[in-house]
């Protein structure tokens, strides 16, 4: 389960996260929307540990910083991040000794087979190209079977098939009880998997709803979203 | 016209007003142009004016340096076109209606500014100039605009060579050929002289010196011009200035009038450089991967070890085996150990003249510390700082202490590693004690130990390991207030137990690690609140 509360986040003048709260509870897909600039990525990368904030981040219901908390959690970034001089089964290899995983070969070869990677084993990082180096930066955050796994922008530059496999990874994902957050501002792409969406706009979270709200209300999120990201106007978050 | 002055007076607007919203760094730069001039200025009073200063050894050279340069820049433009358009200019410049003379003028007018800066970073090496040269500081200053003068004409005639060599095989060949049998001319010259001399370095630095190469193309013309100004040579300054502009100016003409349509010729280059930058920015690991393009098969793979944060280290291990087989026995180890034996065989050849020779001992500390001078610009690439650019660093699940201790084994013990082959070869050659050979290598490492801790600390302050431009003043000063412990430790072993200077080194060795261990210490938590953006 993953708990923000209260995060707020500056950089020198910039409100960048203004209070943002929100929960994915374990089983539950919920995406973070929002135009650019509304402050998705901060909100992202604070949840990743990567920037200092105030406020409270809940991993499993440890704070996110914590090493009992960065074991149970995954982490997709938007423009994929390898080492350029390792290959990809390296990668691989680095991920489970640094994260202290027992039998992990199985489970990578499985991961690298489904995202087509099985013939690349041998390549290094950087002679990958940029839709693969996404596949395998996905399959690191994978290989430690994270508890809550966060994908910022996880499919722009995948094929077709990769789109595809990720989608079906991420409901497997939610049915082994894993909470799944994807920041995207692509709403067709995650249209078919959504559980729950916060809409971001000017640094807060403007609006949350679950899947079954906005089905019971007849309210459209596409409607939702575009009535709240430029008429400033909308919905409040609960 | 409005326009390219809109867009050049923009900039240089945002720039300034860029400044002024991060007053940090706006106060960094004003305190390092102080320091600057006040280095250059205290030096300039403290000077005894003696006359005209012997220019022969810092003519020879400043000529070979500017040969150097030219050679290298004309032969990268004749392989694949020189460029100082960026992809920015290429995309909204290159495909508006404006005139391709214009976007040429705009270009270099961008060039000489960005060469403004480059002198203003060399004039950090004035004080070391007029101290070794007898030099004033507006004679430096005349060194370091020619210098930067050459740079922009050596891509004009780049582009000019690519325009000429473009699209044939022979020709490209033909003007290498050209361009290397000219720059051999004057080496050949010097070696000939050397060799002629019953004195080598007297016959090298006589020829070096000769007026002859004073009129080699654009290397010998530039130091014609600068080096007859500092003698007060009024006619050869003017002779050979009027001949660098006329240069210049009928090679603009020819790019402009010969080639309108250049376009093509810089697009290419242009695009290669944003690519490897694109790359750089992406990797920032120092990692050269310009050397790693053709290997695709990878024939030894795995960790071989690591578990938790030391997975860091056996991976970085991984890498290093990657970029070179003998792992920690890198280029930059061939470099130091043939700095060490090219400043041995220099300060032996130009101290032999003297009443009083240096002594070996003497030279051995002066190869020491020109050694740990590099070191600290080498710390910039180091493995623990590409560590801090991927997110890893931050998610694996073990404590920030050790993680930071694991991510810089390998940094900490390349100096050691490094240090001991260069001294050692050095040790053989000047024969001085055991003592002073373990001791040496003891120094390197330890300086090792400090430069790290003041990233560290530096990482802490500022969120940045390695900074870059002149903002590296921040941290030089960082270092000095961490070198303080150490210093007092040598001091009092100097002055008050009356030991060597190399017992003394060992005392501020202990300094440095202390300070090292204090400083992994009191930074055990940077991890855990990194601000990565």
């Amino acid at each position: 389960m993953l708990t923000v509360s209260n995060l707020t986040k500056r950089y020198d003048s910039l409100l960048a996260n203004d209070n943002v709260s929100f929960e994915v509870q374990p089983g539950e897909i919920a995406v973070l929307m929002g135009p650019n600039g509304a402050g998705k990525s901060t909100t992202i990368k604070c949840v990743a540990g990567l920037l200092r904030f105030h406020g409270t981040i809940l991993v499993c219901g440890v704070p996110n910083k914590k090493a009992q908390a960065r074991r149970v959690f995954g982490y997709v970034p938007e423009l994929p991040a390898l080492f350029p001089l390792l290959s990809v089964w390296e990668h691989m290899e680095f991920i489970s000794r640094a994260y202290q995983l027992q039998d992990w070969r199985e489970r990578a070869e499985a991961l690298l087979d489904r995202m087509e990677l099985t013939d690349k084993k041998e390549k290094l990082g950087h002679e990958l190209s940029k839709g693969m180096q996404q596949k395998l930066s996905l399959c690191c955050a994978l290989l430690p079977q994270p508890k809550v796994i966060m994908l910022d922008e996880p499919l722009v530059g995948l094929d077709p098939h990769a789109i595809k496999e990720l989608k079906t990874m991420l409901t497997e994902l939610r049915d082994q009880g894993c909470a799944v957050l994807v920041s995207t501002h692509m709403l067709d792409s995650v249209a078919e998997f959504w559980d729950k969406a916060l809409i971001m706009k000017s640094g807060k979270i403007m609006a949350i709803r679950t899947r079954a709200e906005i089905e019971q209300s007849g309210e459209n999120l596409e409607q939702l979203f575009f009535s709240i990201t430029e008429n400033g106007d909308g919905g409040t978050a609960e | 016209m409005k326009s390219i002055f809109y867009l050049t007076c923009r900039q240089a607007k945002n720039s300034l007003l860029e400044l002024f919203r991060h007053p940090g760094k706006l106060i960094a730069y004003l305190f390092v142009i102080a320091m600057i001039v006040f280095s250059v200025f205290t030096r300039q009073s403290s000077a005894v004016v003696t006359g005209v200063p012997d220019t022969r050894l810092i003519g020879g050279i400043y000529f070979f340096v500017l040969l150097g340069l030219l050679v290298m820049i004309l032969m990268s433009g004749v392989k694949s076109g020189s460029t100082f358009f960026s992809m920015p200019d290429v995309n909204l410049l290159f495909v508006s209606p404006l005139r391709p003379n214009l976007i040429l003028a705009y270009g270099l007018v961008k060039q000489m500014t960005s060469m403004i800066l480059v002198v203003v970073f060399l004039m950090l090496y004035s004080p070391m100039l007029m101290e070794m040269f007898d030099l004033t500081p507006g004679q430096v200053l005349m060194m370091l605009v020619g210098l930067a003068f050459l740079l922009i004409l050596a891509q004009i005639l780049s582009m000019l060579l690519y325009n000429l060599s473009n699209g044939s095989a022979a020709r490209r060949r033909i003007v290498s050929f050209a361009v290397y049998g000219a720059a051999a001319v004057p080496a050949l010259f010097v070696a000939a002289g050397a060799l002629r001399s019953e004195n080598v370095y007297q016959g090298a630095l006589q020829s070096a010196s000769s007026p002859l190469l004073d009129a080699f193309p654009v290397a010998g013309w530039l130091r014609g011009a600068i080096f007859g100004a500092i003698s007060g040579n009024g006619g050869q300054a003017s002779l050979y200035t009027a001949l660098i502009l006329a240069l210049t100016i009928v090679s603009v003409i020819l790019l402009v009038k010969g080639n309108p349509d250049y376009y093509e010729d810089v697009l290419q280059s242009t695009e290669v450089t944003y690519v490897a930058m694109q790359e750089k920015k992406a990797n920032e690991d120092g990692t050269d991967l310009t050397r790693m393009r053709n290997r695709h098969v990878v024939k030894k793979g795995g960790f071989h070890g690591g578990w938790g944060a030391s997975t860091f280290f056996y991976k970085q291990l991984c890498e290093m085996r990657r970029k070179n087989r003998f792992g920690f026995l890198s280029t930059s180890t061939i470099l130091i150990v043939l700095i060490a034996v090219g400043m041995v065989v220099f300060l032996e050849r130009t101290s032999r003249g003297d009443s009083a020779p240096m002594n070996a001992e003497a030279m051995y500390l002066s190869v020491l510390t020109m050694e740990i001078y590099l070191l600290f610009f080498f710390q910039a690439t180091a493995d623990w700082v590409a560590e801090l650019k991927k997110p890893y660093i931050y998610l694996v699940p073990s404590s920030s202490l050790s993680r930071l201790i694991w991510a810089s084994v390998t940094t900490l013990a390349k100096p050691l590693v490094d240090g001991a082959i260069a001294f050692t070869v050095l040790w053989l050659y000047l024969r001085v004690s055991p003592v002073i050979w373990i001791c040496s290598i003891l120094m390197y490492a330890s300086f090792g130990c400090l430069f790290t801790a003041t990233s560290i600390l530096f990482f802490r302050l500022f969120g940045q390991p390695a900074p870059k431009g002149l903002l590296a003043f921040l941290q030089l000063l960082i270092l000095l207030v961490l070198a303080i412990p150490g210093g007092a430790l040598a001091l009092i072993a100097m002055i008050a137990l009356q030991l060597p200077w190399y017992l003394a080194g060992i005392a501020f060795s202990a300094g440095c690690i202390l300070v090292t261990l204090g400083i992994y210490a009191a930074c055990h938590n940077i991890l855990e609140a990194p601000e990565m953006r």
